[in-house]
């Protein structure tokens, strides 16, 4: 059994999600059937691979997307597709909002937000999530691996693993992005095991009662909707509690007496309720926080992955810049469209000066200047570069990359003034 | 017509939502037939008693108050056409009545069913047409919306008072803004309702067109996934005819509803809550509906007990023909993309 595993790790594996029409009524297994046929056409890829237009009718109505996903990005050489294993994964998204659940009482207050999964809103987001060091297939690998665990029946009081996961560091930096990302990502991948995702956030402070001694009844109860959700074996389920620190940071201040007793009534009903649910096999709990050193200990030891999220590198800006312009350049906001090459292609140059390269370099100098600015202000950049400096319905490539450069500059400059203030 | 007294105002809108129905009831058996209904409805009752299935005082009312309303309008309006419907009808209704005769002793039964099962079986002596399928549909979504307390009025109500309302308008304009302003907000919530049900109504029509439909579901509140109440439409075992030898959809639809009103299936004692009703269908995977999302995922919770409403033929009489096996690979659900919001005045 060990060692069959052994030889199929040795053959590559390729992950390859087919994203299919909201509006198709066809059958996974011919979908299955059409996209063979196709990758059987084009055998040769380099790196990851999307198609989005097809010559075939039947994927041309029923496929929106096929893409060869999350390889590492070094690798150059052209893959083989009929050496690999392919591993499929046929998805739809759920175009339904959010739904809210309510505790009984009173309607006007929503405890959680309710996704389905995969879901429209959370499409996207993955990708466009630039981080360092493979972050991100750390993530995935470790709540695969959790999954397996559970498959295969590993005594939990042998081995010991909790399905909590906390993200921490500071604020703008995509914690809670990930996680919704992360979600929807194993929702598609694990598509062969669970038909469908959920995806519950908590609004941590709707679980504060006005009444005394009520806080702790209404975790429970929050609790109780989650658990008749797990009980689907079918589903995945996926909890997250946002800015954790604002539930759990109240033990201490009980301590120091400024809290009443029932906030550490719902910290405690909070863990007790995390301990009952992650027995169960197809729950993950995500949580993120702002101020690790502020959580409570009790919660901190409960969680298997502490992952730090910190700023982006300049090679992580590079990058969001980079997805920046395409976007934009798509849209036509940046024209004429010119080619910009990625920092992995910049770096095998040698950072050379020649012409073609002129606007990759600019573009990776406003990066290194851009450093120490969170992920949120950076995506935000070209649309205050836009809205500050170019006011012209279209702009050159050049002239753009002039006016992020003094937006940058203004960044910096709010981002001085706001320490000196405090 | 500024301000109509409020005593004509209320006869004319229950003349409205009256009328469809006296199309369809043929008049001189009309009343005597509902009133006798209710007291053998009452008679049921009695015999269950300790098991109190008692019919909320909001439902009485309604069957209530269509009986002698009923009774007011017979007066006042019989048409030629209702006339005439009527007569063309009393054959049909010769079995309907049998039909009524042989369930009335079942109603103890039925209604304890439904109270403990939460299913209710109404069996039709005969074939019925796809278009009877579809009106047996929207009569229920409707009367679903109006009995759960998502709609003030019964629709046909609601339709004639927003008739009322934008033919009053124009000479309106005249009033005071304030008043206007909130009177508008509660007239655009009631139109978006209307339009929304509309909407979904007519999309039903377009899909009972396209294709078999063997089960519609209703979804109110909470998610999909986790609705706070269910209700299945059960079509399946109903024998689809054409033509002439189909029963008529009225007299369907009197022996529906007088079904689910003996069975208490819709009245609860919970208060209604606003809540969004989401209509979902089965229907076939090929059919080509645009409007609806096809779900190919979706199962239909279990955590939530679902009242069931069955319809089917008879087939004792009918034995010869049995129903299409529905392939239930080929089956799927398609949901209606916007659901239905209720409102109150």
């Amino acid at each position: 059994m060990e060692s069959d595993d052994m030889d199929a790790k040795k053959q590559k594996t390729i992950d390859l999600e087919v994203h299919v029409k909201s509006q198709s009524t066809a059958k996974v297994s011919e979908v299955k059937m059409h996209v063979q046929a196709l990758l059987s056409r084009h055998s040769m890829v380099f790196g990851n691979y999307k198609w989005t237009e097809f010559d075939e009718t039947f994927l041309h109505t029923h496929v929106e997307s096929v893409a060869i996903v999350d390889r590492e990005e070094m690798s150059s050489q052209p893959l083989d597709l009929t050496s690999c294993t392919i591993n499929f994964h046929i998805f739809t998204l759920n175009e339904d909002g959010p739904s809210t659940f309510s505790f009984e009482d009173d309607e006007e207050l929503s405890a959680a937000n309710h996704w389905l999964l995969p879901a429209a809103d959370f499409h996207g987001i993955w990708e466009s999530l630039v981080f360092d060091s493979g972050v991100k297939t750390q993530l995935l690998d470790y709540v695969t691996t959790t999954i397996y665990f559970s498959d295969k029946n590993v005594d939990s009081n042998l081995i010991s693993w909790n399905r909590v996961v906390l993200l921490h560091g500071p604020p703008g930096t995509g914690k809670t992005s990930l996680c919704k990302a992360l979600a929807q990502k194993l929702t598609i991948r694990l598509s062969s095991r669970y038909t469908y995702g959920q995806f519950i956030e908590i609004n941590s402070h709707s679980l504060f009662s006005k009444w005394f001694s009520e806080s702790g009844k209404l975790v429970t109860k929050m609790f109780q909707k989650i658990q008749q959700l797990i009980d689907d074996k079918n589903a995945l389920v996926f909890v997250l509690i946002d800015e954790v620190e604002s539930l759990t940071a109240a033990r201490n201040a009980c301590q120091a007496g400024t809290e009443p007793s029932d906030a550490i009534r719902v910290v405690n009903a909070v863990l007790t309720q995390l301990d009952q649910i992650k027995q169960h096999s197809n729950v993950v709990i995500l949580t993120t926080s702002n101020v690790t050193e502020k959580i409570d200990l009790a919660f901190v030891d409960r969680a298997d992955i502490k992952q730090y999220i910190g700023p982006p590198s300049e090679k992580g800006i590079y990058n969001i810049f980079l997805s920046c312009l395409e976007e934009l350049m798509k849209c036509q906001i940046i024209y004429p469209r010119q080619p910009l090459f990625t920092i992995f292609e910049l770096e095998t140059m040698g950072f050379a000066m020649s012409h073609v390269s002129e606007h990759s370099l600019t573009l990776r100098n406003i990066a290194l200047k851009s450093k120490g600015l969170s992920g949120r202000t950076l995506r935000k950049l070209p649309f205050l570069a836009h809205a500050l400096f170019v006011k012209t319905p279209s702009v050159t490539l050049e002239s753009f990359l002039k006016a992020m450069d003094q937006a940058v500059d203004k960044q910096k400059e709010e981002k001085a003034n706001l320490t000196n203030g405090v | 017509m500024k301000n109509p007294s409020p005593s004509t105002e209320k006869l004319q809108e229950m003349e409205v939502a009256i009328a469809p129905r006296l199309q369809n009831v043929p008049v001189d058996s009309n009343s005597h037939g509902y009133s006798e209904e209710i007291a053998r409805a009452a008679d049921g009752k009695t015999v269950v008693g300790e098991k109190e299935v008692k019919c909320s005082e909001r439902e009485f009312r309604a069957t209530h108050d269509q009986v002698n309303n009923a009774e007011e309008n017979v007066i006042i309006s019989v048409t030629s056409r209702n006339f005439l419907e009527n007569t063309q009808e009393r054959d049909c209704c010769v079995t309907a009545g049998k039909q009524l005769f042989h369930t009335a002793e079942s109603d103890a039964e039925m209604a304890r069913r439904a109270k403990e099962e939460g299913i209710v079986n109404v069996v039709f002596p005969g074939t019925v047409t796809q278009e009877g399928c579809c009106r047996f549909v929207s009569e229920i979504l409707k009367c679903i919306l109006y009995q759960r307390q998502q709609l003030p009025m019964t629709y046909d109500q609601l339709v004639y008072s927003q008739k009322k309302c934008q033919d009053s308008k124009v000479d309106e304009d005249v009033v005071c803004r304030r008043q206007v302003n909130l009177a508008d907000a509660n007239r655009r919530k009631c139109q978006e309702t209307l339009q929304d049900l509309e909407e979904v109504l007519h999309q039903l029509e377009v899909l009972f067109c396209l294709s078999k439909v063997p089960q519609v579901l209703l979804l109110m509140g909470g998610s999909i996934i986790l609705p706070k109440e269910i209700y299945e439409i059960n079509l399946e075992a109903l024998v689809l005819g054409s033509g002439d030898h189909c029963l008529r959809v009225s007299s369907c639809l009197r022996q529906l509803f007088r079904t689910l009103f003996v069975a208490d299936l819709l009245s609860d004692s919970r208060p209604g809550r606003l809540m969004p009703t989401t209509v979902l269908a089965l229907a076939h995977r090929d059919c080509g509906v645009g409007w609806f999302h096809p779900k190919l995922q979706f199962k239909v919770p279990t955590c939530v007990k679902k009242q069931v409403i069955a319809l089917c033929t008879d087939l004792c009489t009918f034995g010869n023909k049995s129903t299409d096996i529905v392939d239930c690979h080929e089956y799927v659900w398609f949901q209606a993309p916007r659901a239905i919001k209720g409102f109150r005045n």
